[in-house]
């Protein structure tokens, strides 16, 4: 991990870096399937100190993912995996407080409490398996037809417990205890946290539960090549532009968050790099600290106020309406937030 | 009822005099206030810097270029409005909280047991979720409607009162009661019946000044004036009130009438308040008991004082909220509880020898 530290920082750093710099550098994720060193000596690091946006005319050679990108995640572009795995039963699955589970046979009759599993199911061919849902879940179409057996506040457990489910999917563990005293299985993964790279393992799990390995084995490869070509294109560069989200009344993502992981993969500069967690940022350091892009939920209520009229993406009207569709659920869907912004914030940049 | 030593009451036929003391040093405490409340903030401004932006209309002193617009815009756009507002929404929870123990007689009566806080915040909610746009420069729907839901919400519970056959005021109160939480379960049907994207709306019921703007306080200013004149032209009223029925009659006083007056007025006011600040509690209830136990009950006394002392705690307590986790801010109520309370407890145990009577 210090290593790891340590070949960013040597790539990425120049002299005349800012001592402000605040990147604490952590890296956003550990187990990167593409070795990405080579690049790093082809493109030694120069120090661009970029304007924004990154300098869009540099000519980057990227070698290994393809080119023609299709805002799709699938059928994916990505390399199609040579070996065809197996589903293997019984299967362990280690669910978030370290208990296994085993699994004899696919479950046939999950609720998924869940919109990032709802997606994932449904992504790798085995929404037929789902048989309920919370109300807020809204992707795919075939959703439509699934019973909602809650929102977000209230489980209708009995309703629940009549549809049988062999398998109760959550988020939270809210009604877990409850759910396990009628006797059903419960099933809590970890969550993604600040990991992008592990939402394609839980792509993965979610093959194994359910059979459909190699479909979960392309949406997972599809998801990590992506972000390995975003990774790979930006290396080059020291650092970009600054950034502010407004997820609402100046709520904004610091560290520890998953947007904080995609503003440093993106390396955008996180105003809030001072902020654990989420918290409600004080107008006057957004101010302060200038950030040259904002995406916010309600750019409106930004621009209305008199107080951000000197910020460039004021100015400019450039505030960026987040797409929380994708980007609010670390699904499938998700990367396709993140190469929304990279296309955003870099323009012509990623081919 | 009235303890004899009282001696607001006797102040009714005697001579009075105006406290231009107290309201003086009230000021002075709010100046003060206000001035830390400019100069202090989670971006470090050097104290002289705030004063030159102040005064001057900047580039005079544009030293460090840039910085320093970007400091005017933070002293002129948000610590100064912000103070401003939390300044007027202040002196109203605090007029209308000693407005509504005057009327109920009652020592925990403030506009948040009385339903008028969630008959408005159901109004602002009917605005928020409708999707009307509710800003048309320098009118908001936001304060109409959500006296609307404060108006009605009490008016409801005048009638229950009266329906009731007894005109007695803890009716009210408790009628107010009811229609306050069921104010507030429609409300809660309300949000979870629309659109998941709640957040501006829940932010605006937790309360807090994050989002005040200049424009803000211009347009509940009007509401607030004409409110507090009623409130503050009918204090000698509000002091007969204290009295037992016949004898205020007795005065030749319309009571019903003064009544009627006194219940819109603070309602105005305190959805005037609630408009752009949300629901901040704790200003309305404890304001006017620190001045009743310093001070005495003299409504001509207590109800300028309230206005200043909730003024001046919510400027603080805005400022506690901004800075004691500096970049990040908590909402207001938080604080106002939190310092509120145990200083509300010193007051009590302070002036152990003393009553709160005399509502």
């Amino acid at each position: 991990m210090i290593a790891f530290v340590l070949t960013i920082g040597m790539a990425s750093c120049s002299a005349g870096g800012s001592p402000k710099q605040p990147d604490p550098a952590a890296p956003a994720s550990i187990p990167v399937p593409i070795k990405i060193q080579p690049q790093k000596q082809i493109l030694p690091s120069t120090p661009v100190t970029p304007p924004t946006p990154l300098p869009t005319t540099k000519e980057i050679e990227i070698q290994s993912p393809p080119k023609g990108r299709v805002v799709q995640y699938f059928p994916p572009p990505s390399p199609p995996t040579d070996k065809k795995l197996t589903a293997k039963f019984p299967l362990t699955v280690i669910s978030r407080d370290g208990i296994e589970m085993i699994f004899n046979k696919p479950p046939d009759r999950i609720i998924a409490y869940d919109a990032a599993a709802v997606e994932t199911i449904f992504a790798i061919g085995q929404g037929h398996r789902i048989i309920g849902t919370h109300s807020w879940v809204s992707h795919p179409v075939e959703v439509g037809n699934i019973e909602k057996v809650g929102d977000a506040f209230n489980m209708n457990i009995e309703r629940i417990l009549d549809l049988d489910p062999d398998l109760v999917f959550l988020f939270y563990p809210t009604f877990k205890e409850e759910l396990e005293e009628a006797g059903l299985k419960v099933l809590l993964l970890e969550s993604v946290d600040t990991d992008l790279m592990k939402m394609a393992d839980t792509f993965r799990t979610w093959g194994q539960i359910t059979g459909a390995v190699n479909e979960a084995e392309i949406l997972a490869k599809n998801f990590e090549s992506r972000i390995t070509e975003i990774k790979l294109v930006l290396d080059p560069y020291h650092s970009g532009p600054s950034i502010f989200q407004d997820v609402g009344d100046l709520w904004t993502p610091g560290n520890n968050t998953l947007m904080g992981s995609v503003f440093q993969l993106l390396k955008l500069k996180n105003v809030a790099h001072d902020v654990d967690n989420y918290g409600q940022l004080s107008p006057e350091v957004i101010i302060e600290r200038n950030p040259q892009i904002i995406i916010s939920s309600t750019p409106d209520l930004i621009y209305r106020n008199p107080a951000f009229n000197e910020l460039l993406p004021i100015k400019n009207k450039s505030i960026f309406k987040s797409n929380d569709d994708y980007l609010g659920i670390s699904g499938p869907r998700f990367i396709l937030g993140l190469e929304e912004l990279a296309n955003e914030f870099y323009p012509g940049l990623f081919k | 009822m009235k303890s004899p030593t009282n001696t607001s009451n006797q102040d009714l036929v005697l001579t009075y005099k105006y406290p231009w003391d107290k309201i003086t040093l009230g000021i002075v405490v709010i100046l003060i206030c206000a001035v830390s409340g400019v100069a202090v903030g989670s971006v470090h401004i050097p104290i002289t810097s705030v004063f030159l932006i102040l005064f001057s209309k900047l580039d005079l002193f544009n030293e460090s270029g840039e910085l320093t617009s970007a400091w005017h815009t933070i002293i002129w756009n948000i610590r100064f409005p912000r103070v401003v507002l939390a300044l007027l929404v202040g002196a109203s929870l605090g007029i209308s909280g000693a407005t509504y123990q005057g009327l109920f007689k009652n020592p925990l009566a403030d506009p948040y047991l009385i339903g008028v806080a969630s008959g408005a915040s159901l109004g602002a909610t009917v605005i928020f979720l409708s999707g009307i746009p509710f800003t048309y420069g320098y009118f908001s729907l936001l304060p109409v409607a959500s006296f609307c839901g404060g108006i009605t919400a009490v008016f409801i519970a005048y009638l229950i009162s009266i329906k009731s056959g007894n005109t007695h005021l803890s009716t009210l109160l408790l009628a107010g009661l009811a229609i306050g939480a069921f104010a507030t379960a429609i409300t809660g049907i309300l949000m979870l019946r629309s659109d998941p994207d709640l957040r501006p709306l829940l932010s605006w019921l937790m309360g807090g000044f994050i989002r005040a703007q200049w424009s803000h306080s211009i347009l509940i200013m009007p509401y607030m004036i004409v409110g507090v004149s009623f409130i503050l032209s009918h204090s000698r009223i509000l002091n007969t009130m204290q009295l037992e029925g016949y004898y205020a009659e007795s005065l030749g006083v319309n009571i019903e009438k003064s009544k009627r007056i006194l219940i819109v007025s603070a309602t105005l006011v305190t959805a005037a308040a609630v408009s752009f600040s949300g629901l901040i509690g704790f200003v309305g209830l404890i304001a006017p008991h620190i001045i009743r136990l310093l001070w005495g009950t003299d409504y001509r006394t207590l109800l300028p004082l309230s206005g200043l002392t909730g003024a001046a705690f919510l400027i603080l307590a805005d400022l506690t909220a901004r800075t004691i986790v500096s970049p990040i801010e908590l909402p207001v109520g938080i604080i106002t509880a939190l310092v509120g309370s145990p200083f509300f407890v010193y007051v009590l145990l302070k002036t152990k020898g003393s009553t709160i009577d005399g509502y």
